[in-house]
Parts: C-alpha cells; sequence; structure tokens
C-alpha cells in the first residue's frame, strides 16, 4: 500500500453544554489519507464533518483519540503544534468572503504566511506572493485589489494561494465551492487538481454535493452523527453502495441528465431528519430512519469492517448478508 | 395555451435599477407563462434577475426600480391594479416562500402567532381565532408536519430547517393561494431533507392544483421538479421549453456550457467552466448578453438583440446561431 500522510484513530470530540448534556459532534473516527490521493468527507449538516477538519488543522484540540501526521503524533500537546507542523496541513474554508480580511489588500493578506513560515528575506517575500497568485492562475495586479473589488471565484483561489505560501503536503478543503456558482466552480476545481498533482497535495475534500465528490475524490467516507457509515474507492461508493444511509443520500440527489438518473440507486423515499447530537439514539445512529433495520441494531453500535477490498461499511444488515 | 388557461403571464418585463447617478439594466425583456396546475421554472447563475422577476410578479420591487412591461394575473395586469386589488393578489393570489426558512420567520415570536398574523390579512372582515387557528392547524398537518399543535406553540429557533420550511409553505396555501413562488425552496437544507420538501411541493400541485414557479440555480431540482421549464442569463430567458427536452436536447450555447460544467453522478469529469463573468449591468452588451463569452458569437451577435425563435415545437431559444435558428 502506499504511504499514509495522515492516520486519524479513535477521534472524539465532545462540546459540553451548560445543562450538563454533551454534544457527541465526533464520535469515534479511524481514517487515513494517503499521499497524493483525495479523500472525499461527505455527510448532512450538522453530521461532524468541518468539526474532523478543525481538529487536523488544530483549531480544536480532540477529546479523546490521535492524529497522526506522517508518524508523528499531533495531539499530545493539545492544540499547541510546531510551525513546520502547523505549515503542513493548511485549510481552506468556504466563504472566502470572510476567510480574508476585506480591510486588507490581497498582497498584504497572503503576505502573513509568508513572512512566518517563508523564511525569506525580506526583498524576496514580494517575489514569494506573485509566484503563488501565478500558480494558482491569478493576474499579479490582484497583490493591490481588496477582496470586495475580484469575483468569488477569485477570491477562493486567493485563499488557495495564500494556503499554498507554507508549503503544505496536506490541505483540507472545507467546502471549497459551496458558495459558487457552476461555472466559475469548475474553474476552481480544474485549478485544484492541476495544483494537486503539480506539488503532490493530499487533500481532504469537505462537501455536501456527492455529483461534485463523484468528480474529485479519489476515496469517499460518509459520515453521520459524528460515526462514519462506509469508506469506499470512489466508484464502488457511487456505482455499489452498502450501507442504507448511503444508498438513500444517493438516491435523493436530484440529477440534470437522464443518463444519471439510471445510475442512482431506486428511489428511496427519504423519511424523517438527522437527530441531535445531544440524543444520538443507541446502537446504530442510522437506524431511526433505516428501512432496513434489524433488532439487534437498536441494541448494539455496529463497527467498521471492511467486507471487500478497500471498502470499509458499519451496518449490521451487510454484516448479515456478507455471512451467507 | 389559450389565454384563460395561464394564471400568470409575463410579457416583455424589462426592470432597471437607479443606483447613485447610473442605471443598471437587470431584467431585460422577460416572456414567460404560468398555466393552471403547471410546475415552471426559473433557472439561472446568481445575480441574473430570478428574484427580481418574482419580486416584479408580486409588485414588490424597491422603489428605485425602474419597469417596462405587463406582468398578467388571472389576465389582470399587476401594474395597473389599485391597493385592493393588489392587496388581494398579496393574500389570496401568489404567495412566495424564500431559501433560508430561518430568515424568513421571525425569532422573537411563537409560529401560531406568526401563522394567525397573516391569516388574518388574508380576510376582509373580522375572524374568530378559533376559526384561524384551525384553519392553521389543517395547513401544518397538510404539509405532514407531526403534531401540528405543539409546532404553533414551539418558536422557529426550535424546529429544524426541513420543519421551518414546511411551516412557510403551509403559511402561504393555508389561505388557498392558487400560485406558490419558490425562491430556492430547498438550497439552505441537506439533499434528503430537499428530496422531502420538493415532493411536498409536487404533491400540493396535484392535490390542490397550485401552479409553482419554481426558481433554482440547480439544473437538477429544475429537472425533477418542472414541467416547463425557463433557462435565464443575465436577465434575459435564452432558452425556453418542456423540462425533458431542453435537459435532453439544449440548444443555447450557454445551457450547453452550463450543463457540460455540472459535476455529473456519473464521474465523466468536469469541464472547465465558462471563460468570463456575467456582463456589467450599467453597462450591459448592445446585442446578444451572451455573446462576449460565447463561443460561437458572431458579428450579429454583438449588434443586434437575438429574437425569440422556436427552434423546433415548444421549444424557443434566444440566439442567432443555435442549430434549428439558422
Amino acid at each position: 500500500m502506499e504511504e499514509k500522510i495522515l492516520e486519524i484513530k479513535g477521534l472524539k470530540k465532545y462540546f459540553p453544554l451548560k445543562n450538563g448534556k454533551v454534544v457527541k459532534a465526533v464520535d469515534g473516527v479511524d481514517l487515513e489519507i494517503y499521499k497524493g490521493e483525495t479523500l472525499g468527507l461527505v455527510g448532512e449538516s450538522g453530521s461532524g464533518k468541518s468539526t474532523i477538519a478543525y481538529m487536523v488543522v488544530g483549531m480544536y484540540g480532540a477529546t479523546q483519540g490521535d492524529i497522526l501526521f506522517e508518524g508523528e503524533n499531533l495531539t499530545k500537546n493539545g492544540i499547541k503544534r510546531t510551525r513546520k507542523q502547523k505549515g503542513n496541513i493548511q485549510i481552506v474554508f468556504q466563504d472566502p468572503g470572510s476567510s480574508l480580511n476585506s480591510r486588507t489588500t490581497i498582497g498584504q493578506s497572503m503576505m502573513l504566511p509568508v513572512k512566518i513560515h517563508g523564511n525569506l528575506e525580506k526583498g524576496q517575500r514580494e517575489e514569494r506572493v506573485k509566484s503563488l497568485l501565478e500558480t494558482v492562475g491569478l493576474p499579479l495586479d490582484f497583490k493591490d485589489k481588496y477582496p470586495r473589488s475580484i469575483g468569488g471565484g477569485e477570491r477562493q483561489l486567493v485563499s488557495v494561494a495564500r494556503a499554498l505560501a507554507t508549503n503544505p503536503s496536506l490541505m483540507i478543503l472545507d467546502e471549497p465551492t459551496s458558495a459558487l456558482d457552476v461555472s466559475i466552480q469548475a474553474k476552481v476545481i480544474s485549478k485544484l487538481m492541476e495544483l494537486q498533482k503539480e506539488f503532490e497535495l493530499s487533500y481532504l475534500f469537505i462537501t455536501h454535493d456527492l455529483s461534485l465528490m463523484r468528480n474529485v475524490a479519489d476515496r469517499v467516507a460518509i459520515l453521520y452523527l459524528g460515526r462514519l457509515c462506509e469508506i469506499a474507492p470512489a466508484k464502488d461508493f457511487f456505482e455499489a453502495p452498502l450501507h442504507p444511509y448511503t444508498q438513500m443520500l444517493l438516491s435523493s440527489i436530484p440529477v440534470a441528465t437522464a443518463e444519471e438518473e439510471e445510475k442512482k440507486p431506486a428511489k428511496i423515499l427519504s423519511e424523517g431528519e438527522i437527530p441531535s447530537p445531544v440524543n444520538v439514539p443507541p446502537g446504530c445512529a442510522f437506524h431511526l430512519r433505516c428501512r432496513c433495520r434489524l433488532p439487534i441494531c437498536s441494541q448494539e453500535r455496529p463497527e467498521m469492517r471492511e467486507v471487500l477490498p478497500g471498502h470499509q461499511v458499519c451496518c449490521h444488515k451487510v454484516f448479515q448478508e456478507m455471512q451467507k | 395555451m389559450g389565454k384563460e388557461e395561464n394564471i400568470l403571464e409575463v410579457r416583455n418585463l424589462s426592470v432597471s435599477f437607479k443606483v447613485m447617478d447610473q442605471v443598471s439594466h437587470v431584467v431585460d425583456g422577460l416572456d414567460f407563462f404560468v398555466g393552471r396546475g403547471q410546475r415552471v421554472g426559473l433557472v439561472g447563475e446568481s445575480g441574473c434577475g430570478k428574484t427580481t422577476t418574482l419580486k416584479a410578479i408580486l409588485n414588490v420591487l424597491p422603489r428605485n426600480a425602474i419597469w417596462e412591461g405587463d406582468v398578467l394575473f388571472e389576465g389582470k395586469n399587476v401594474r395597473e391594479m389599485g391597493r385592493e386589488e393588489l392587496n388581494h393578489l398579496r393574500r389570496k393570489g401568489a404567495g412566495m416562500i424564500f431559501q433560508d426558512p430561518s430568515s424568513a420567520l421571525n425569532p422573537v415570536f411563537t409560529v401560531g402567532d406568526q401563522f394567525l398574523t397573516a391569516l388574518r390579512y388574508t380576510y376582509d372582515t373580522k375572524v374568530n381565532k378559533k376559526v384561524l387557528w384551525q384553519q392553521a392547524l389543517d395547513a401544518l398537518s397538510s404539509v405532514s408536519l407531526p403534531d401540528p399543535e405543539r409546532i404553533m406553540e414551539n418558536y422557529p429557533f426550535q424546529l429544524s430547517g426541513g420543519m421551518r420550511q414546511r411551516v412557510c409553505i403551509a403559511m402561504t396555501i393555508a389561505a388557498g393561494r392558487q400560485v406558490l413562488l419558490a425562491d430556492e425552496p430547498g438550497t439552505a437544507l441537506d439533499v434528503t431533507i430537499q428530496d422531502q420538501i420538493l415532493r411536498l411541493i409536487n404533491r400540493l400541485v396535484e392535490e390542490k392544483g397550485l401552479s409553482v414557479v419554481m426558481v433554482s440555480h440547480s439544473l437538477g431540482v429544475i429537472r425533477e421538479s418542472t414541467s416547463y421549464v425557463n433557462i435565464m442569463y443575465a436577465g434575459t430567458i435564452v432558452e425556453s421549453g418542456v423540462t425533458d427536452q431542453v435537459f435532453s436536447h439544449p440548444k443555447h450555447p450557454y445551457t450547453k456550457a452550463l450543463m457540460a460544467c455540472i459535476p455529473k453522478l456519473t464521474g465523466a469529469g468536469i469541464a472547465e467552466g465558462i471563460p468570463g463573468r456575467i456582463p456589467d449591468y450599467l453597462n450591459p452588451p448592445a446585442g446578444c448578453r451572451f455573446c462576449p463569452r460565447c463561443p460561437m458569437a458572431e458579428d450579429i451577435c454583438r449588434k443586434q438583440k437575438p429574437p425569440r425563435t422556436e427552434a423546433e415545437p415548444g421549444h424557443w431559444v434566444r440566439c442567432f446561431c443555435a442549430e434549428g435558428v439558422r
């Protein structure tokens, strides 16, 4: 197998509430990201996608569990990390309008990580900013512009360029194109794919748009209420999903062409809504909305098992069928 | 389709806004109609004038708007309506639901309070509160909300996003409105919940004979929830026709490019995107508004606005170069 760049083991994040209850945002997640791959993370809102991302970059400390980057444990000092560790993992947020400072020029915004992580003499820093803009295909005069005077897609590319300033090897893309129109999204995505090849980046790509995920991810992991349901290579995930939740989610995507309609799993009418992470149902978190639940589902939490090569799933029903 | 069957007709609608001492020409010559019990889609990217069009239908455009053309509701021109007729249109005729159901509801009043206020205004005379309350409960159960009594007592923040959107739909249809103007009703929700909301709207169309104008930027949503579609670009309808026909054989270069940009579930990769940006509305192109970004643009496109042409039966395109036009 290829080399692992990031390994997450038994990661948990609990947020205590004032009334003594606990929000289980992430509840025992194991994940690996290999060098140069794109791991897609999907899930409905409130499923804990962003919480995982924030723990990986070190914005949140983990309640329990380990995050290993190239074998080095990042969680042992809480959220304290060395400058090098911080530079290795970078994040691009959903809304470039609020992640760029509206009162500084784009050049100034990009200068900060160059100053801190760049190890460059004063005179060379300006050059570095220019070369970063060039890398993401933006004109050099953008350096003196303010974020409000450029388009949404261009702003997101600026965020990408800024993230590249520290020479990261892992990039976390937290819904990088959800705020953009499709015609702009296409541009940003193709640029991201190009950069991945050029700098041998690994991506943790978070989105709720499954059609987009089909086109960018090598492997896909699906989250429900802070727990993983299924991890599989993208092709298997979309063409032969095993977990009932994956099937329900895929069948609810509105698609624009007839070919896609055929590829979609047969329509499963979605029922109910994602429960609150304060009261996670006992047993399998999904069993209340599941159309093929068994008696065991409400009692015992299923564990993640590899049922096919590279295809892990966490569902009692699937385990039973596989045994037959 | 005969005139009587169309509940809503928009004819040659143009809307401009006065901004400082300049004028921005947003909507430019829009034509479309909605039949009774029909679901009509308006698709386009952000800033193409979809919401402005809906506002024009209800005659709630801001003061700095200058508009030309006609909007006919049941054959009557919305622009010429007096105060009473306008009130009637807004109370009984057409109602709007919004993208973000949490900002559409007032956070400091219970659902019941807001519901009753909304219902009270749909009557000209005073109506007993109990009657209104019952009407609200019926509306809430018709949108498949469990336990309507409890929901009436709740504040919006106690409900989930999907439930809030259902409450908004219930408030709109409770008074027996005939047209639902849905402005991106599922965009702020998760796919499974969006699916539920779209199914609900489709059910209401069948049961109550509601007419729907569905506005969305998602081609997938439009394909699955409308029977007739209008593709918008920069304030113009560039292509319109029966939904299946337009989606299986797009003719306008913009529609084609847009379809190529959407990530597909089949995993065929994503196109490079459409070069350029939507035009500056302060100074839009003189001819076809898409021509600066169009790969097929010719001299005539830069000079003249393309007319609405029937490229094949029931499939209209505004383009000089599309197949079937030349």
